[in-house]
């Protein structure tokens, strides 16, 4: 029994456990305070393992027999991931005492199960060793979020959603086992192989979010409670990411080919423009955010496929440096990612809207949300100090390194594609300013928001818990850096970096000739906490006077009302106008005369719906052809039986 | 004459400080050559110094639901470009932080200073707060790929990293490229777009409906507006600094000699001189355009930044 099993079995007992508690005086603390000390296990566990990475490689952990086929190992980049997870995990289970206090018992134990069997399959997909594990706990992972997704029953809308992510994943799910299923045949051809790319790719492409098969994360992850959406958005896309990685990097490394590369990054580039131009444009917050993870899951894929580039172009260093984005970025994203879900938790649960456009001056009553919630916003932003700009620093820094003298359609490819990424950069800081700055500034738009509490301790210690955990990135990435430096070690003993090579984190000077040069966060954060300090003092000294409180100013106009401010529309009006090639607007203007005037815009994905209309078109007419079969009587069944039967034993006679 | 390594932090810690300290001056230039222009009298040189002194002096008015974001902001915006300002060059081809602060964090603590003010803008809920906080992230996410795209191409030109390595190895060897061309056209936007001048924005207009930057920090008084004033100004300043470091940094003091400082400070001079007459004068000559022709000024220089990046691969060309 090692730490890997003991932690698999404390989910397991968990979910048991919540299954079977009885509805007693007891269940509601039991429910509530179980998964804490769980989920703090999981994380110490991981913490220890990935901190030993480098034993970790040579070495499996963990390798027992278990009945029925399972079998569990961890590795560097299993151990990685189960980091990630589980600082998530300890955020959300935290969280998750308030959040779910309200909730009947016994829907609290459908919940609280659910939740720890989705950990569990979680937790499965990045140890699994063998494929049955994986594609066992995979179909887990969907089932038990399914079950979430769905959780608040009354709503049409989710169940229509829940049922699009469910089709969707089963769909996909085909494609995970063939790629598993053609993995196992003993000689794999270069054909073969990137065969079983595609089908991985479909597979955990779809599971990512990414374009085109990324319809279903804007309607399923809004739909589930918070502190889910937060596992969802922040966990479960990074399943994908771990399976594209395994696959590309691990699986397949000898017969892996440029063009797949290629393909990755073509998707990618598509994935991080579409979803950050929907994100630009959403009313509702967690729509905003499950757009938003699209960009980011868009920028990873990204980075992979420049991984994969790299390395088939010899170019080891550079495919190094883009596996340290990949899993960087994981890591960062799922930490600001669940963070900005929680906070919408918050919100949900201080005032029940989840229209951005009807919030408002929440940071008056909620401060300490609202303060967090500001460095997931930068974070996400990908703006210095935190942890969102390491991974995009190296993203560009890439990019300044590049010298392929030979691979000339690459180094054209580059130019757009670093365009599109900077513009996709420039668009994050829009969202991330529409988000907070609507959501939490200005006056409270509705008179219901007058009453609006603040979060209770739990959910205040969750968002800080995250918050950290994004400073902390931000601010001294070299140890995490290094840390994944030799987790990308274990995958080819080719990718080793030097010190200093394409960036450097150093505090020393660099010579002061030489063409080189150093990002320290932690420099540049004391440097701005120098200026700030100064130009604190000498505002104290220069203008002493103190400040008087007054109504806003307002240029004079004193008929000004809380309404007459930006509402969450009007903040996206100009993107709409610019990308209205890509989202398909409707618009409900009222008339000049009505007395109550009403004015709607829904904004739907043109290019997504472009491309499935004519596939649900291709189904509905090959289902009105075969309809016909379908007659409703036994006796005719019974038939099809019989000739079944016939037809097999013709060609078991005959053959 | 080789210094040691504090008498040279010493001198461009006052360099930057410099950079900071002038900034007011070169907007004072700016407003003097346009009234000379429109045949208006002339405020002093010095006029935007007594404006700042008098905010300092005067007492602040904030708002009563303004939160403790609204009061931060000025700071942190000045504090960024504080910052950013310690790593141009001005006279000697490095600042103090240049080895430091490479170019992609120079872009990402413009855009910092950037997201506080719209933040700010919107905290206090007044219609032109916001209004002017949309309309500048409408322009800033347009133009700062644009930025970032001509520092790239710079940066591939010259193989460095930092505005110090870029502005030296150009002073060492400078031929005219033509990516570095279709860079310079479309720096020229970004320019303007992001300082908020004409033909994007019209600095010197109050209450009017095509106002940007200035509908953003109409709440802010007394030594809040002076700090944003200030940093507005140092914001031009900085732009002026890129722009001469990166398309013609001859004369620019690379060893620590004193007529080699003397000739960088005097070329600097001359240069942000004549650029920011030429500015003036491009700025008296045209009207502000409307709202949504702006994407299109600022496609075409995504698409010049574009160019001049395909230029540069496709010629191969490196210094």
């Amino acid at each position: 029994m090692d730490c890997l099993h003991i932690t698999l079995l404390c989910w397991l007992m968990l979910s048991g456990l919540f299954l079977i508690v009885p509805s007693r005086w007891y269940a509601q603390a039991l429910l509530r305070f179980a998964n804490i000390p769980v989920a703090l296990l999981t994380l110490v566990i991981s913490v220890a393992y990935a901190s030993q990475a480098t034993f970790l490689s040579t070495t499996p952990v963990a390798a027992t027999d278990l009945p029925w086929g399972f079998y569990f190992q961890w590795d560097a980049l299993s151990a990685f991931f189960t980091l990630l997870l589980s600082i998530s995990v300890v955020a959300v289970t935290c969280f998750g005492q308030s959040y779910f206090c309200h909730v009947a018992v016994k829907q609290q134990k459908v919940i609280q199960t659910a939740q720890a069997v989705f950990i569990l399959a979680m937790l499965m997909v990045f140890s699994a060793g063998n494929s049955f594990t994986f594609l066992f706990a995979w179909e887990l992972m969907t089932l038990s979020s399914y079950l979430l997704v769905v959780f608040n029953r009354a709503d049409k809308a989710i169940h229509k959603a829940g049922f699009l992510y469910l089709g969707i994943a089963h769909v996909v799910f085909l494609a995970i086992a063939v790629a598993f299923f053609l993995l196992a045949s003993s000689p794999l051809t270069i054909g073969l192989a990137s065969g079983i790319f595609i089908c991985a790719l479909l597979g955990f492409g779809a599971k990512a979010g990414l374009f085109p098969l990324h319809v279903w994360l804007p309607e399923a992850h809004p739909a589930a409670p918070s502190p889910i959406s937060a596992l969802m958005s922040g966990v479960m896309l990074k399943t994908a990411v771990y399976g594209l990685i395994r696959f590309s990097f691990d699986w397949l490394l000898p017969y892996q080919q440029a063009w797949w590369g290629y393909t990755l990054i073509i998707i990618g580039l598509l994935s991080m423009l579409l979803g950050v131009i929907h994100a630009a444009v959403q009313t509702d917050m967690k729509r905003l955010l499950a757009y938003s993870s699209m960009e980011n899951l868009g920028l990873i894929t990204v980075a992979l496929g420049l991984a994969i580039v790299f390395y088939q172009y010899q170019r080891y260093a550079l495919a190094n440096v883009a596996l340290l984005i990949v899993l960087l970025h994981s890591l960062s994203h799922s930490i600001f990612k669940s963070l900005l879900f929680l906070t919408t938790g918050s919100i949900l649960h201080a005032t029940g809207e989840r229209n951005i456009g009807k919030l408002g001056g929440l940071i008056q009553k909620m401060p300490w949300v609202s303060g967090c919630a500001l460095i997931g916003c930068l974070a996400m932003a990908g703006l210095p100090l935190l942890s969102g700009f390491i991974s995009e620093w190296l993203y560009l820094r890439l990019f300044f390194n590049l010298e392929i003298g030979q691979h000339f359609g690459f180094a054209l490819l580059s130019s757009v594609m670093v365009a599109l990424s900077v513009l996709v950069f420039g668009l994050a800081g829009f969202v991330i300013v529409k988000f907070f700055g609507v959501a939490f500034l200005g006056q409270p738009r509705e008179s219901i928001l007058v009453h609006a509490q603040d979060s209770s301790w739990y959910e205040k210690i969750a968002v800080a818990w995250l918050a950290l955990w994004c400073l902390l990135l931000g601010l001294w990435p070299q140890y995490f850096v290094w840390r994944l430096q030799t987790i990308v070690h274990t995958l080819s003993p080719k990718f080793s970096l030097s010190a200093g090579y394409l960036f450097d984190f150093a505090w020393s000077t660099p010579a002061a000739t030489t063409n080189t040069d150093a990002f320290n966060p932690a420099l540049l954060a004391l440097m701005l906490l120098f200026s700030l300090l100064l130009i604190t003092l000498l505002l104290r000294k220069f203008s002493p006077l103190p400040l008087r409180k007054a109504i806003p100013w307002d240029c004079g106009f004193n008929l000004m009302t809380p309404r007459m401010q930006e509402s969450a529309e009007g903040f996206a009006q100009p993107f709409k106008q610019i990308f209205s090639k890509v989202l398909q607007v409707q618009l409900t203007l009222p008339a000049v005369d009505d007395p109550q005037p009403h004015y709607h815009s829904k904004v739907t994905d043109r290019i997504g719906s472009a491309l499935y209309r004519p596939l649900t078109r291709m189904v509905l007419r090959v289902v009105a052809i075969t309809k016909w079969i379908q007659q409703g009587k036994i006796a005719v069944y019974l038939s099809y039986i019989l000739m079944t039967l016939l037809l097999l034993l013709v060609v078991e006679v005959w053959l | 004459m080789n210094l040691s390594l504090l008498a040279s932090s010493v001198w461009l810690l006052v360099q930057g400080l410099l950079v900071i300290a002038s900034a007011p001056l070169l907007l004072g230039w700016i407003r003097k050559l346009r009234c000379y222009l429109q045949s208006r009298a002339a405020p002093s040189i010095f006029q935007p110094y007594f404006s700042l002194y008098k905010l300092l002096c005067k007492q602040p008015v904030v708002a009563s639901n303004a939160s403790w974001l609204f009061r931060f902001a000025p700071l942190v915006y000045m504090a960024c470009l504080a910052t950013i300002a310690q790593a141009v060059p001005l006279f000697f081809y490095q600042g103090l932080l240049s080895s430091y602060v490479d170019v992609i964090v120079v872009v990402g603590l413009f855009a910092m200073a950037r997201v506080w003010m719209t933040l700010a803008a919107m905290d206090v809920g007044t219609a032109f707060g916001s209004l002017g906080a949309r309309r500048e992230l409408f322009v800033a996410c347009l133009a700062e790929p644009v930025l970032l795209l001509v520092l790239l191409n710079m940066g591939l030109i010259t193989h460095g990293f930092t505005l110090g390595n870029i502005s030296y190895v150009l002073t060492q060897q400078m031929q005219l490229y033509p990516g570095i061309v279709f860079s310079l056209c479309a720096f020229v936007f970004v320019l303007l777009a992001e300082n908020g001048r004409i033909p994007f924005d019209n600095p010197s207009t109050h209450l009017e409906l095509t106002m940007v930057h200035e509908a953003m920090v109409l709440e802010y008084s007394g030594r809040y507006l002076a700090l944003i004033e200030w940093g507005s100004a140092l914001k031009l300043m900085l732009f002026f600094l890129l722009f001469i470091n990166l398309f013609c940094p001859s004369g620019l003091a690379v060893s620590w000699s004193l007529p080699a400082l003397l000739l960088g400070g005097i070329t600097t001079v001359v240069k942000l001189f004549l650029l920011v007459s030429l500015m003036a004068i491009a700025e008296a000559c045209q009207a502000k355009v409307r709202l949504f022709i702006v994407p299109e000024y600022l496609t075409i220089a995504l698409l010049l930044a574009l160019l001049g990046l395909l230029l540069t691969q496709l010629t191969g060309v490196h210094l």
